[in-house]
């Protein structure tokens, strides 16, 4: 018995012997392609058209980032790991991505994180197996490994809403201080509204929703922050954070709060809309609805739909546009393999009830 | 009547009795061997399926990195349910571990050896505890839970204390690059499991504690009659492993720049060391073959990326993985009581 064990180990080392032999041939064919490529040929330029990209992403409308050429120096491989892709914020980049990369001509690998940013490092390893030009990833405690494993490959790692970090020399995504003051900008005219009607000699306190181990978060909503305290002439006092490092849940925080200022009146920013709807939901549970005033920062689907039903409270959002943001990834990264300069992406549009119908319609029920 | 010759069977029943007892050889040969068989199946499954993928040294090389900390932990873990006890603390311990370091390490600046010091400090006081909760009569799975969740806790009071954003940045030299340091191209990591796997498996097949462990395990009352200690056994077991534990949670904390509560991967130990033949119950199992099980599911999650499975039918297949081992496990126990 002990014998024929033996013997079937041998015979599977011998397996695994011969598999890595096999290994080695191939990696010797692929060095001989490598130095054919490195030949160099004269190019002449033509560059895509702003236009047809605009076109192209219709209803979306995306802005090109970068100038690209019909034609690059090498066939690029770009590869992301998203973050979820049943999420639709998220889905969106997705979908982006992968027609961005078909409209330019080159390959686009993706990898799935399923909501588990902490898996991100594992799927990076099997992403690098594809031999990528460049790689991104959005994952707030997690980036920076994940940047430093790739620039061990020497591939450069462009993140999405992640912040600058010494591994990460570009930066890419929602200039969240901007995002920030116009989602603020929106709410004061909200607020205001309600102060000449209902809210007329309420005591008003600003709540920040936020999660403090994202470097985007704390610049997004921070930003809010500001800015709505100082037009509303705020105290420290009435400016509040419910943030999710705690291990408390955003509804939970923001119930307590109210119950805290039964007289109050309260403004919330959330860095994303799940953070305020969410709560914003549970204060409604709660019979609280007419003391809250709500903006949201993305605007994807589930928000829009939300927005149409004209929930009192929830005044509108700043739309993010996923579906732009997946496309100009794409884009800075073909420009930053390219050596060509690009623009930085921009947060545009502020939805509220009154123009929800419209771009619902123009988003969503003209495919 | 009595002709002193034994009665002959009839042929019938000699052919069934060598069927049944052929059949009872072939699930021990596949018991035995199933997991070589397996794993050789699935390599060559992903490697027909992919092969200018996966036929690659780099492929091999990914999956031994994504093997390396986990493995380290698994072969502590293996020998802790050899001896009869089930760790459930393993990825709180981990974080909890790397967030202490990285609080002393990289926020108070303090040196390396005092922060890995301290760290293994608080790791041998949890081992300690989990093992004085055994021995107050609670079975081991209920009290390494409860200590999972008292070290969990204590993860998210470091970072609290420290007022950090759900994490601590882990980038202060030395830490990265002894993390990240490479043997002739190789991350150091790889061949220090191995080295994990050649203790380990000295430790149980050469040692007279190593005997101690099988014997605990596969009967404690046994055990003790023969004067055996198992208390102090059980504290050794659990103590190195909740201090391997810790040390690998810095190691991965070292690698991602970052610690925090609860360190992902090492939660797969269980399956692995299931899967690899180990018996829930204790007393049985080796441990160069929980080596084989944890390069099966890494080979698993990298082949399956490879094919591009979606996320939710690869967390499909992970599931079903730990379904089969427990399935295993339960034939292995029913064959050995027959």
């Amino acid at each position: 018995m002990k014998r024929s064990r033996f013997v079937f180990e041998i015979c599977v080392m011998a397996f695994l012997g011969l598999l890595l032999a096999a290994c080695q041939t191939q990696t010797t064919v692929v060095e001989v392609t490598r130095v054919v490529d490195v030949t160099p040929t004269p190019r002449i330029l033509t560059f895509h058209d702003a236009e047809a990209v605009t076109s192209m992403t219709a209803p979306h409308q995306c802005k090109p980032l970068a100038s690209l050429p019909t034609e690059f120096s090498q066939p690029w491989r770009l590869g992301f790991i998203n973050p979820n892709l049943a999420h639709p914020f998220f889905g969106e980049w997705s979908g982006a991505m992968k027609d961005a990369a078909a409209f330019y001509g080159v390959e686009f690998f993706e990898s799935d994180a399923a909501g588990e940013y902490s898996t991100e490092p594992d799927l990076l390893e099997t992403l690098l197996l594809n031999d990528l030009s460049i790689v991104g990833a959005h994952g707030p405690n997690v980036y920076e490994g994940l940047a430093l494993r790739a620039l061990d490959e020497g591939i450069q790692f462009i993140g999405i809403d992640n912040g600058p970090s010494e591994y990460t020399p570009i930066v890419y995504g929602i200039p969240d201080g901007i995002a920030g003051d116009r989602g603020a900008e929106l709410l004061i005219e909200g607020v205001r509204k309600r102060q000449q009607e209902d809210w007329a000699g309420r005591e008003l306190f600003f709540i920040e929703l936020t999660h403090g181990g994202i470097p985007a978060c704390v610049t997004r909503t921070g930003s809010a922050a500001s800015t709505f305290q100082e037009a509303m002439e705020l105290d420290d006092d009435h400016v509040l954070m419910a943030d999710l490092t705690t291990g408390r849940s955003a509804e939970d925080m923001v119930n307590d709060t109210i119950t805290a200022h039964p007289d109050g009146v309260f403004a919330m920013i959330p860095c994303w809309d799940g953070l305020g709807i969410g709560p914003y939901n549970a204060v409604t549970e709660a019979g609280n609805e007419a003391d809250i005033m709500l903006v949201t920062l993305g605007g994807d689907e589930p928000p829009a739909k939300f927005l149409k039903t004209r929930p009192q409270g929830y005044y509108g959002f700043i739309e993010f546009q996923p579906y732009c943001e997946g496309w100009g990834w794409v884009e800075v990264a073909l420009a930053t393999l390219e050596g060509l300069p690009f623009e930085t992406y921009q947060v545009r549009k502020a939805i509220t009830q009154e123009t929800i119908d419209q771009r619902y319609a123009e988003l969503y029920e003209s495919q | 009547m009595a002709s002193g010759v034994p009665p002959q069977q009839p042929a019938s029943q000699l052919g069934a009795s060598n069927r049944k007892l052929a059949s009872a050889q072939v699930v021990q040969f596949l018991l035995d061997n199933g997991l070589f068989i397996a794993f050789v199946l699935e390599v060559a499954l992903f490697a027909f399926a992919a092969p200018n993928l996966f036929l690659k040294s780099r492929t091999v090389e990914a999956i031994l990195r994504l093997s390396g900390p986990a493995g380290i932990v698994l072969a502590s873990y293996t020998i802790t349910l050899i001896s009869g006890q089930i760790d459930l603390s393993t990825a709180q311990v981990g974080g909890m571990a790397s967030l202490m370091f990285a609080a002393v390490f990289q926020l108070l600046e303090w040196p390396l050896g005092i922060a890995l010091a301290l760290t293994v400090v608080l790791t041998i006081a949890v081992g300690l505890l989990s093992s004085w909760l055994i021995q107050q009569g609670i079975p081991s799975f209920v009290s390494t839970l409860a200590v999972g969740v008292v070290s969990g806790g204590i993860g998210f009071l470091i970072i609290n204390l420290t007022n950090q954003p759900g994490m601590i940045r882990l980038v202060r030299p030395p830490l990265r690059d002894i993390a990240n340091f490479e043997v002739i191209g190789v991350p150091f990591v790889i061949p220090l499991m191995f080295l994990a796997y050649i203790v380990g498996w000295v430790l149980l097949n050469h040692t007279k504690f190593g005997a101690h462990i099988y014997a605990l395990g596969g009967n404690p009352s046994a055990a003790a009659l023969n004067g055996i200690n198992a208390v102090r056994i059980a504290r050794i077991v659990l103590v190195t492993n909740a201090v391997i534990t810790g040390l690998a949670g810095i190691l991965i904390a070292g690698r991602q720049l970052a610690a925090q509560p609860g360190v992902e991967g090492l939660g797969q130990s269980l399956t692995a060391a299931l899967f690899a033949g180990v018996a829930l119950s204790g007393g049985s199992g080796k441990i160069e073959r929980t080596l084989i099980g944890l390069l099966f599911l890494s080979t698993l999650t990298i082949g399956l990326g490879i094919l591009n499975v979606s996320a939710p039918l690869r967390q499909l297949i992970n599931g079903l993985a730990f379904v089969f081992a427990i399935l295993l496990d339960s034939i292995r126990q029913q064959l050995a009581s027959r």
